[in-house]
């Protein structure tokens, strides 16, 4: 079996198993070799995906799990080890988590990130470098160990350079003349000369807490306890460091390698366990447990201080007064099934832009001029076209039809005319004539006439007033 | 006689306790709307902790007659209605409610507004809240009832009088709109007609109710009752008087 992808203008194996076949050679030649070779398009996307997923499932060894280049993953193992019962054992716990998940890995600890990703990569067997022995071990490795072009391993080969060793020994001026930044920049890091920072896959989070279940869980109620247990744990330690959560994650560690994840926010920071669960409860929904979980996380990747207030002693004035503090909470909770808002004044006079929907948790400014005129409760979305029929030909109107109902009209307030923003973009709206209407039958209505230039003008009904 | 009367009253104490689950708690005041509608009302204004019921003939009228309980609350207020049927917010503003108390939520199923306003009733955070919603059967009202009780909160059910069917409701009003030219045309006015009915009110015959929404509520509340028939408009302030 092999995968190959077209470089340039030749088609290369990127990887095999095949006794006799390596990364690199041409597809022709290796159906030559081995004709009834299986091949396979190679997929860069799908095995960086992979990649990452693994990566997310190596959180379960360290926080700190990155994805080193396009083959590799790096854990930064230090002080876990001792969680493990030393290096060795850790070692033994990846590959055998790995193998059980049908993954063949080759792994290396070793002092420096730069020397364990070369080692690793050399095909020797999985090894845990004493410290100190970096420098040793590097030099015997091949220089393919160290992810060099194969151009640059080839002209290496040709001036009898096999061994990383060789070119350590090398004064680094010339080899910088020759060949340029990449190799050296691959020297030091393998040496650790140069201190390469790790970019994990998930930042490494403040609050966390873990369960390790004995039997993977797939029910729901299960799942729920889980949740619970760990929600008290992150709570007490949040409220502890008087910090509140702004975004919890839930992760799940599936049996076959897989990692869920869900994740909530909330509106004000809080550390409040049944709030917090409560949350939760739509979001648990999607998780897909399959086989079971194995091992549950919840982190909060955002906090923010919460300021402690004093439990309130007894109820101020008669008891009626509303606690706004718990305003928040029920947006939460709320805003998970609909969608809810506040109107937000905007300083323009056309009363479809008069207030927008936003932001539930900020109270809105309330321009002054509000309340001085009555205004529609209910605003038509979409204004009904209406025929109107008028005494004058300027004048206000007597009977109205819309909707298939005729309306007698009663009294008419009005009109109220509004003229185009001139600092807005829309100069050439018509203008628009309001008037409040008192009906006959007893509805009030909210009309508005509009004048357009050059033809007859037409009439809308835009809301209901009380 | 007095100590059978005695027996009842301890019987009819007892069985409240545990058809609600509030014994021992003082009572709450009720929410005043009108000296002349107060008086009609037991307990003297409308009771918090309880689910209310307003039937529109036109919808004008139920929002306002809505919008005008919940101006005499405190804290935030949801009004949760059918997606698209909004209210607009400088409209309530005018007529009393402040915008900056107004939270609105908007459902698809009505599953999602029954469970809204369930929450919003459970939580301490708003003082009141509205369910626009013309069809929902006896055991929904039931459960927002039950939500609502024993808290200082108001619940409003909001339906079209069309629509109406049985409900828990403590208590059932009937707004239509009043064709008032004179009052129209003075600015500033709400007319609409208004008919408590059910369990709780003991008031049969309609009121015609007169509303200035031009002033800051917390002055509206504190006007002199006009007693009477209102053949003039009177200078500010809510009137209500007897329909005849």
């Amino acid at each position: 079996m092999a995968v190959w992808a077209a470089v340039g203008n030749r088609r290369c194996l990127t990887a095999t198993d095949a006794p006799g076949l390596s990364p690199g050679q041409a597809l022709a030649d290796a159906q030559a070799i081995l004709p009834d070779l299986i091949l396979a398009d190679a997929d860069p996307d799908g095995d960086a995906a992979i990649l990452e997923r693994l990566a997310l499932w190596a959180l379960r060894f360290t926080p700190l799990s990155a994805v080193d280049g396009e083959d590799g993953l790096m854990l930064d193992t230090t002080g876990v080890e001792a969680l493990f019962g030393g290096e060795a054992a850790l070692l033994a716990a990846v590959l055998e988590s790995f193998a059980s998940g049908g993954y063949r890995v080759l792994a290396a600890i070793a002092g420096t990130p730069g020397c364990a990703a070369a080692l690793a990569r050399s095909g020797a067997a999985p090894q845990v470098l004493p410290a100190g022995q970096e420098l040793n071990s590097l030099a015997r490795l091949p220089l393919g160990a160290l992810r060099l072009s194969q151009d640059l391993v080839h002209n290496l080969g040709r001036l009898g350079l096999r061994q990383v060793g060789d070119v350590l020994r090398q004064p680094r001026g010339p080899l910088a003349r020759r060949f340029g930044r990449p190799l050296l920049d691959a020297l030091d890091d393998a040496t650790g000369a140069r201190p390469r920072p790790i970019q994990p896959v998930r930042p490494p989070p403040v609050f966390s807490a873990i369960r390790h279940l004995l039997e993977p869980i797939v029910t729901r109620p299960a799942i729920d306890h889980v949740l619970e247990n760990l929600l008290e744990e992150l709570c007490q330690a949040m409220e502890h460091a008087g910090e509140g959560a702004r975004r919890l994650v839930l992760r799940g560690f599936r049996v076959d390698r897989v990692v869920q994840e869900v994740s909530i926010g909330t509106g004000a920071a809080s550390h409040a366990a049944s709030h917090l669960f409560k949350l939760f409860r739509e979001a648990v929904g999607e998780l897909e447990p399959d086989l079971g979980f194995e091992r549950m996380v919840l982190e909060a990747t955002a906090t923010e201080p919460v300021a402690r207030t004093q439990a309130e002693m007894a109820r101020g004035g008669d008891g009626t007064a509303a606690s706004p503090g718990a305003l928040p909470e029920l947006l939460d909770r709320t805003r998970q099934r609909i969608p809810i808002s506040r109107p937000q004044p905007l300083s323009s006079h056309w009363p479809e832009y008069a207030a927008v929907p936003t932001d539930p948790y900020l109270a809105p400014d309330i321009p002054k001029d509000w309340g001085q005129e009555m205004r529609p409760l209910r605003l038509l979305r979409t204004p009904l076209a209406m025929t109107v029929e008028s005494a004058a030909s300027d004048g206000a109107p007597v009977r109205l039809q819309c909707g298939g109902r005729v309306y007698r009209v009663l009294a008419a307030l009005g009109p109220e005319r509004l003229k185009p923003e001139w600092w807005g973009e829309d100069l050439n709206r018509p203008i628009r004539d309001y008037y409040r209407i008192q009906t006959a039958e007893g509805p009030r209505l909210w009309i508005c006439r509009l004048r357009e230039a050059g033809a007859a003008p037409r009439w809308f009904l835009h809301g209901e007033l009380a | 006689m007095s100590a059978s009367d005695a027996v009842l009253r301890d019987l009819r104490a007892s069985l409240a306790r545990i058809e609600r689950g509030t014994g021992g708690d003082a009572t709450l005041p009720p929410i005043s709307l009108t000296p002349p509608i107060d008086d009609h009302l037991p307990g003297g204004g409308l009771a918090r902790g309880a689910l209310h019921e307003v039937q529109a003939s036109d919808l004008g009228a139920g929002l306002a007659l809505c919008t005008l309980i919940l101006s005499r609350t405190d804290g935030p207020v949801l009004w949760i209605s059918a997606h698209a049927e909004g209210v607009w917010a400088p409209g309530l503003h005018a007529l009393g409610l402040r915008a900056d108390r107004l939270l609105q939520a908007s459902y698809r199923q009505p599953a999602d507004g029954l469970w809204t306003m369930e929450e919003a009733l459970r939580s301490p955070a708003l003082g009141g809240a509205v369910l626009q919603m013309d069809r929902l059967d006896m055991t929904a009202s039931r459960r927002l009832q039950l939500a609502a009780e024993g808290s200082p909160r108001v619940g409003l059910l909001l339906r079209n009088v069309a629509e109406h069917g049985p409900s828990s409701a403590v208590s059932r009003w009937r707004v239509a709109s009043l064709a008032d030219a004179a009052a129209h045309h003075a600015g500033g006015w709400t007319c609409f007609a208004a008919a408590p009915d059910g369990q709780a009110a003991g008031m049969s015959a309609g009121m015609k109710v007169r509303w200035r929404s031009r002033r800051p509520p917390s002055q509206n509340t504190r006007e002199p009752p006009l007693p009477g028939p209102v053949p003039a408009l009177p200078p500010s302030g809510p009137a209500a008087t007897p329909a005849s």
